[in-house]
């Protein structure tokens, strides 16, 4: 047993179709979609102007089924989809399988502010994971999450200090920080399970800002080239009580602050000219200490629903912005599952299908100009299981970001999601 | 089977939706200009027009004034306060006819008169309701260029003061007889036709007949202070011409015309007197007179060589400003209200890199743009584009106090034109725009 364990963690290295048969298979053509698709990750925000500060405006943790929970999951298992929101859940996948997910994501977003709108989309892939089940103790997951996105363009009028003629600059960012996590969750007692993911992020933001020619001035180009990194850690709990056909789970994960290092490639380019500049506006940020609670109840993967509370430490980072405050961030967030016929499914797509539907509030880290960016939002989502314990799953969120008061930006979106998970038994005989 | 197929399908999509993705989000990039989010973006470029560094202007006087080659024949006299009297003398060869090809003169051929004939060229400076008078002389050397190949207008020539003709006469620049006849001495006349009878050898070439007759000069008589008159200093428009009859026709007239040799040595000898002006320290090049000490005024004028030069004390200053570049710097200088009017204004200017003792050290220059304001003349201005001066003087981190620019009328003005500009440095119009871009 323990000499197929060690085997097992060497196809995540190094993976032979002929040993593993269809598991290998499939994982590689997985791993070739990942290659190929790496560079669509991020710009989970399209077009928003929130994602200028700092290292960009922060996605949620919640990956696949979360998001048409509403985010919710610190307190659910995993199960034939991957909760990344609480390491300790890794477990709960079923016993001798290798799971994989790749999630897409499409989004529309109308920017509002007084009588001004603008709208713009985007599809891309949104992340890649995979969790493989070890023993009865011990599972883990790895895989490569979006962790914050930097997309905007805002036009802006400049004028010319003492003079009364002005001239268009552009501003844009592009970019983002993936995190490349490897958690593991381990089986402590029957009714207690612990785990941490230790992940990489990392990532480039670019940043420009430039000015077409004028009377005064050739067109220039001063572009800021980010790149950040960050080994972060956090940590799960999650403790399960049975009774009669239900199963309450308490969850708690933590994160401790952590600081993510940054360079910055600064370039001013006048006249076809490029020169490199010593960047003096260093950014000092820092992730902020994550504790998050969550509840949930599960009658026989027929019905569950959960709750999650997650307090972010953030009124301590300081994105040295004028125009940007922080203060602690919260965020609450319900989900429910139904599952009608989930323990006697048969080849009727339609009476097999699952039901999610969540909500979340989020009181953002972010305040301009005295005000708080909240959001929230609203999800539904199905889900169609096919051959085993595989399931393609969509979700449709709408929410809201900000407000129109005082006049900030208001951002209405419609995301769609849309993710595959794919279930392979490795472990013939589980135990 | 059906669920792998579906797996298929599945992996497809997979495919192409970030293709899809791109495609929409390409279509969405151009049609919209996003101006959310203006007021929290932290600039970090700024853009500033600095127009305080001082300009001190002076005024210059070039050595040399090319006026040889300008097909521009200037003379008369002209006098004010402000620039003192400017008179000019006019140097040019005479060749052979060309006609004498086509006519043989016979025994009994008889000479009229000889005239010298000028055509104006419509340009004048000064007043033309004046009377002139101007003298024709017989060079006693040749004419021979520089080592420049060239002439200047401090150049002179050897000539018999005895003149061989003389007018007394009103410019009639711009009146539709546009010619000017100076009858010439009959001795002069006589000679000629001699030569023209003898067939000589003095006529087979113009070298020949240059070699015997090395030219002439016009000079303005001082006295009569009114105005400079151009003619065209070409072959066709500036001759001698012989006028003979033959006897034996009824129409007999047979003209020859000793028209102006080689236009590279036809120049004008320009001589200015500014003992009763502010210019009078002015000698040579090396001479620098400031604003300061001709009433915050600079003079600048064609054909006496006057230029103005712009110094820039202050900026030094410019490599204590923070991290940036000069993206455009223009000078300003603007004329004296009332000191011209709309036609005499010159309409471009040139600015020049110079040195200490004002030498011009950069071969092109760059030309001016004018505004012109017609009516109150409040606003006119020249401004001149002197951003590559700027960037390469700080290109090294290092300003040479010393350099300065020089600003002259175009070439041609200068070496054919009296054309004249008094800057007034007290107009808030003369100054150094310099814009600055912080980043």
């Amino acid at each position: 047993m323990k000499n197929k364990n060690i085997t097992a963690s060497i196809i995540f290295i190094l993976p032979d179709p002929s040993q593993f048969g269809k598991v290998g298979k499939n994982f590689l053509i997985t791993l070739f979609f990942i290659s190929v698709f790496t560079c669509f990750l991020n710009a989970q925000v399209k077009r928003s102007v929130y994602s200028m500060f700092g290292v960009g405006q922060l996605t949620d943790n919640s990956i696949g089924i979360n998001k048409s929970l509403g985010g919710t999951g610190i307190a659910f298992q995993s199960g034939n989809s991957i909760n990344y929101l609480n390491p300790a859940s890794y477990l709960g996948i079923p016993s001798g399988s290798l799971a994989m997910e790749l999630g897409l994501y499409g989004i529309y977003n109308i920017s509002q502010k007084e009588n001004t709108s603008q709208s713009a989309g985007n599809i891309s892939i949104s992340y890649f994971s995979a969790s493989l089940y070890f023993t009865r103790w011990w599972a883990f997951s790895l895989g490569i999450i979006p962790f914050s996105s930097v997309d905007y363009v805002i036009t802006s009028n400049s004028s010319i200090n003492g003079e009364l003629t002005s001239f268009k600059k552009e501003f844009k960012g592009s970019g983002g920080l993936n995190r490349v996590y490897f958690g593991n969750s381990f089986k402590v007692l029957d009714n207690l399970a612990v785990g941490f993911n230790a992940s990489i992020i990392f990532g480039p933001i670019t940043q420009t800002e430039t000015a077409l020619s004028s009377d005064n001035f050739t067109g220039y180009e001063l572009k800021n080239e980010r790149s950040a990194s960050s080994f972060y850690l956090d940590y799960g709990i999650q403790y399960l009580i049975h009774k009669n056909n239900w199963l309450y789970t308490v969850g708690f994960v933590y994160g401790a602050s952590t600081k993510i290092n940054t360079s910055d490639v600064l370039q001013f380019t006048y006249n076809s000219t490029t020169d490199s500049l010593e960047q003096e506006n260093v950014l000092d940020i820092k992730i902020p200490t994550k504790l998050g609670l969550g509840i949930s109840v599960n009658k026989q993967n027929i019905f569950r629903a959960g709750f999650d509370y997650e307090w972010g430490g953030w009124s301590k980072i300081n994105f040295s912005n004028p125009n940007l405050d922080t203060k602690n961030s919260n965020r609450f967030s319900i989900g429910v599952e139904y599952s009608p016929n989930i323990n006697n499914r048969d080849n009727n797509l339609l009476s097999s299908l699952v039901y999610r539907f969540g909500a979340n509030y989020k009181n953002s880290y972010m305040v301009i100009d005295k005000t708080p960016i909240n959001s929230a939002g609203i999800t539904l989502g199905i889900g169609i299981p096919f051959e085993r314990f595989s399931m393609i799953n969509f979700s449709l969120e709408y929410g809201r970001e900000g407000t129109l008061n005082k006049g900030l930006v208001r951002n209405d979106y419609w995301t769609f999601y849309f993710n595959i998970s794919l279930h392979e038994m490795w472990l013939t005989r589980p135990d | 089977m059906f669920r792998k197929k579906l797996f298929i399908k599945i992996s497809g999509l997979l495919l192409f939706i970030p293709i899809w993705g791109l495609f929409i989000n390409g279509c969405k990039e151009s049609s919209e200009e996003f101006i959310l989010g203006e007021e929290y973006i932290e600039s970090q470029t700024n853009l500033t027009l600095i127009d305080t560094f001082s300009v001190n202007l002076s005024t210059v006087i070039l050595d040399d004034v090319v006026t040889s080659g300008t097909e521009t024949l200037l003379i008369g006299s002209f006098s004010d306060d402000i620039l003192g009297k400017i008179t000019s003398h006019s140097y040019f060869q005479i060749g052979i006819p060309d006609s004498l090809d086509y006519y043989d003169t016979e025994n009994d051929d008889v000479y009229d008169s000889l005239s010298l004939m000028l055509l104006y060229n419509k340009y004048s400076w000064g007043d033309t309701t004046k009377r002139q008078e101007i003298s024709v002389h017989q060079l006693s050397e040749k004419i021979e260029l520089n080592e420049n190949n060239y002439l200047t207008s401090n150049t002179s020539f050897n000539y018999n003061p005895d003149p061989i003709g003389l007018i007394d006469y009103y410019p009639q620049p711009n009146s539709t007889m546009d010619t000017l006849f100076i009858k010439i001495d009959d001795a002069i006349g006589n000679g000629l036709f001699s030569l023209l009878k003898e067939d000589s050898d003095i006529l087979s070439s113009d070298e020949n007949f240059i070699n015997y007759f090395p030219g002439l000069v016009l000079l303005a008589n001082e006295m009569y202070k009114g105005s400079i008159v151009g003619f065209n200093a070409t072959s066709d428009d500036l001759k001698l011409i012989l006028y003979t009859h033959r006897s034996v026709l009824n129409t007999g007239k047979i003209n020859y015309g000793f028209s102006m040799e080689n236009s590279e040595k036809q120049f004008n000898n320009i001589i200015h007197d500014f003992a009763s002006t502010q210019l009078n320290p002015l000698t040579s090049q090396r001479d620098k007179l400031p604003n300061s000490q001709t009433d915050g005024l600079s003079f600048l004028q064609g054909g006496t060589g006057l230029v103005i030069r712009a110094d820039f004390p202050s900026l030094q200053n410019l490599l204590l400003l923070d991290r940036g570049l000069v993206t455009k710097a223009e000078l300003l200088i603007s004329p004296l209200k009332n000191s011209y009017n709309n036609q005499t204004l010159p309409a471009d200017l040139y600015v020049y890199e110079s040195d200490k003792i004002n030498r011009i050290i950069t071969t092109g220059g760059n030309p001016s743009v004018r505004s012109l304001d017609e009516l109150y003349q409040e606003n006119t201005s020249y401004s001149f584009d002197i951003t590559e001066y700027l960037t390469d003087e700080l290109s090294d981190s290092y300003i040479d106090p010393e350099k300065g620019l020089l600003i002259t009328l175009s070439q041609t003005n200068e070496s054919s034109s009296f054309y004249r500009l008094i800057v007034d440095a007290s107009r808030q119009k003369t100054k150094l725009k310099i814009y600055y871009l912080y980043y």
